[in-house]
């Protein structure tokens, strides 16, 4: 009985270490190793005693303060597959151990595949990008930082906008690492993406969740830009890996889950006054985006549903 | 030995002629020969050249279709047609293993993503398959050349263009076997072609006079070269400028291919691609002298038409949005191939 309280501890610390230890890594990616720990170490009995357990390691995590959105699609991602073995390998050996050795073999293969899912976006990126391109992003994307290394890398020559992004200012983290290997690259207020819309050739954002209606979920002020850069015909890219694919269907700002839009912490703090707190995120719907970038291959925002079809089917 | 130094001559002969014939052409062949003499060469391989398993076919295939592509990387034919090859060999050897007529699209869903993928071209009968292979790919050719009729067919069933009140524009009539069939069997009102060639069978305007007479029209139809799978689509150099007009006007673009213009590769920036041909065509060699080093003359052959002007695809087989053309492409090709191709 006190076991519970300590797997809580365990995955909270776990994947904050993970987190704090290498800072490249995706949250959903820090996730889904720890899921896969505290599967290892589990000493349940049954099915539904570790089935528990790895829900309950997941609202441990949702409790601290990184991004829920892709922290809840990576993990229910991770639980649904791992589950899905085949009726085959159940009725030959239903021991629970065997089971159990076949959710930590497939788990291994989920991982190793997520881990590779950045260079395959990278990858899938390079028609896209040719010299002398001005590119805008918005706020701080490791995904869209490493195809632009990777691009880089291979000799291409591009200007980067950065918007600075408040409140948290992480557009100037993306300046600094673009300084630092040398891309060309200028800091600009939030404000100033009108004025500089004219000059870009491109748009990329990356996602904290892609939602079955093929939008996205973002920093806040993702949507704005988005809306400048349709207005002025500019194509709008969106690189986000596969275990960001969420089941929810917004329609506008307001269908957006509090979960997905405050910290965990003023949730719990302000729980009766959010509407004096500014979301951290904001929806953009498909039809300011042109293009979906993920390790699954590009997608138009309207193929995003049927995949997503096809993986809760 | 002698049958591999054989073998060698054979793939070489079959090399030579189809590199002869690409640049024997002078002007681009119209894409439906085109095609059908690169299948020609693609079953020729699959007759002469020697493999073992259905392996070792795929990989003899994709290093000689790479090695015409890359002499030839403005050709996106060349890419579809092996990837429509590699398809029905993937389908017929799953057929003669599984033994079943039924074909699953095995797609890189979310929840295939860790299915290993499986041995089942390793172990297999090669004669028997190699069989099943020409034929269909005879098959696959009687459908390649009526592709037009299907698609005529298709259009006088699925659409009512009226004879009585229906006023067309389209572009190039008289350059595409496409259209020319199309508009065989499909008699409109009044038919206006921007058109070079004064006998064109329809009223012939120039391209200046595209958005007066776009007031009045009621349907934009043209061809196209490529359909690529976000939904927009290659077509002949100054479609672009008719579909704009027909968007000023709200007037449907509807745009006629057959399934081999599929391309599953999307192509940002279309200069990479363009062919352009010769500068004569627009200034005569005499006139050229006048001028002096500053002057460029571009000729390209292709447009690409972005998605949201098109309301609409008709291939032989189905008809289409341009937000779907990515499950046609799906089913077409198998992804294996193409995930490969993406470079």
């Amino acid at each position: 009985m006190p076991n519970f309280g300590q797997t809580d501890i365990n995955a909270q610390g776990i994947f904050t270490k993970l987190l704090t230890s290498d800072s490249d890594k995706s949250t959903g990616l820090a996730a889904i190793e720890t899921l896969m720990e505290v599967l290892k170490t589990s000493d349940a009995n049954t099915l539904s005693e570790l089935t528990h357990k790895l829900d309950d390691a997941v609202g441990a995590m949702l409790k601290t303060d990184y991004s829920s959105a892709s922290l809840q699609s990576a993990s229910e991602l991770f639980l649904r597959f791992i589950s899905l073995i085949s009726k085959e390998a159940l009725l030959v050996d239903p021991d629970f151990e065997h089971v159990k050795q076949e959710y930590i073999k497939r788990g291994n293969i989920f991982i190793e595949r997520i881990r590779k899912s950045r260079q395959i976006i990278a990858s899938c990126f390079r028609p896209f990008i040719r010299s002398n391109l001005k590119i805008l992003t918005h706020s701080f994307s490791k995904v869209v930082l490493e195809s632009l290394l990777e691009a880089k890398s291979r000799g291409c020559n591009f200007h980067v906008f950065t918007t600075e992004s408040q409140p948290d200012r992480s557009g100037r983290k993306m300046y600094e690492v673009l300084q630092k290997h040398e891309i060309q690259s200028t800091l600009v207020l939030d404000s100033a993406v009108g004025y500089l819309m004219e000059q870009i050739d491109f748009v990329v954002f990356g996602a904290e969740g892609v939602m079955e209606t093929g939008g996205i979920i973002n920093k806040i002020g993702t949507l704005g830009v988005a809306i400048c850069a349709k207005a002025m015909n500019k194509p709008v890219y969106v690189m986000a890996e596969s275990i960001k694919f969420v089941k929810e269907y917004p329609l506008n700002q307001s269908d957006i889950p509090d979960k997905f839009k405050y910290r965990y912490s003023t949730l719990q703090t302000n729980k009766d006054e959010l509407k004096n707190e500014h979301p951290l995120t904001d929806y953009t719907p498909p039809q300011y985006l042109n293009l979906l970038i993920t390790d699954l291959g590009i997608f138009t925002p309207a193929a995003v549903g049927d995949e997503l079809i096809k993986l809760y089917t | 030995m002698a049958s591999a130094i054989a073998e060698q001559s054979n793939l070489e002969k079959l090399r030579n002629e189809i590199n002869l014939y690409f640049h024997k052409m002078s002007s681009r062949d119209s894409t439906g020969k085109l095609a059908l003499r690169i299948l020609k060469y693609f079953s020729d391989i699959v007759t002469y050249a020697k493999y073992k398993t259905v392996d070792e076919l795929i990989a003899i295939l994709m290093s000689d279709g790479e090695l015409l592509y890359s002499a030839h990387s403005s050709e996106f034919l060349i890419r579809n047609m092996l990837l429509s090859v590699l398809k029905i060999i993937r389908e017929e050897s799953l057929r003669q293993t599984s033994g079943m007529d039924e074909t699953f699209t095995q797609t890189d869903s979310l929840n295939r993503l860790w299915f290993l993928p499986s041995d089942v071209n390793a172990a297999t009968d090669i004669k028997k398959i190699k069989g099943g292979i020409l034929v269909s790919l005879g098959e696959y050719q009687m459908e390649m050349e009526n592709s037009v009729e299907s698609l005529a067919s298709k259009a006088l069933q699925e659409f009512l263009i009226s004879e009585y009140s229906d006023i067309v524009m389209t572009y190039k009539f008289s350059k595409s076997e496409t259209l020319k069939k199309f508009f065989s069997n499909v008699k409109t009102k009044i038919l206006y072609s921007v058109d070079d060639d004064p006998d064109a069978q329809a009223n012939v305007i120039s391209s200046i006079d595209i958005l007066s007479t776009m007031r009045t029209t009621t349907r934009v139809i043209i061809s196209a070269a490529a359909i690529l799978p976000d939904g927009s689509c290659v077509s002949t150099a100054g479609t672009l400028s008719m579909c704009l007009a027909a968007k000023r006007h709200s007037v449907p673009v509807l745009v006629c291919a057959s399934f081999y213009k599929l391309t599953p590769m999307f192509i940002p920036h279309l200069d990479e691609f363009n062919v352009h041909s010769s500068p004569v065509e627009i200034l005569p060699a005499s006139e050229a002298l006048k001028f002096s080093n500053n002057v460029f003359i571009a000729n390209p052959l292709f447009d690409r038409i972005p998605s949201n002007l098109i309301t609409l695809f008709i291939t032989p087989t189905a008809v289409v949005s341009p937000s779907h053309v990515y499950r046609l492409i799906a089913e077409c090709y198998h992804p294996e191939d193409f995930r490969q191709l993406h470079r």
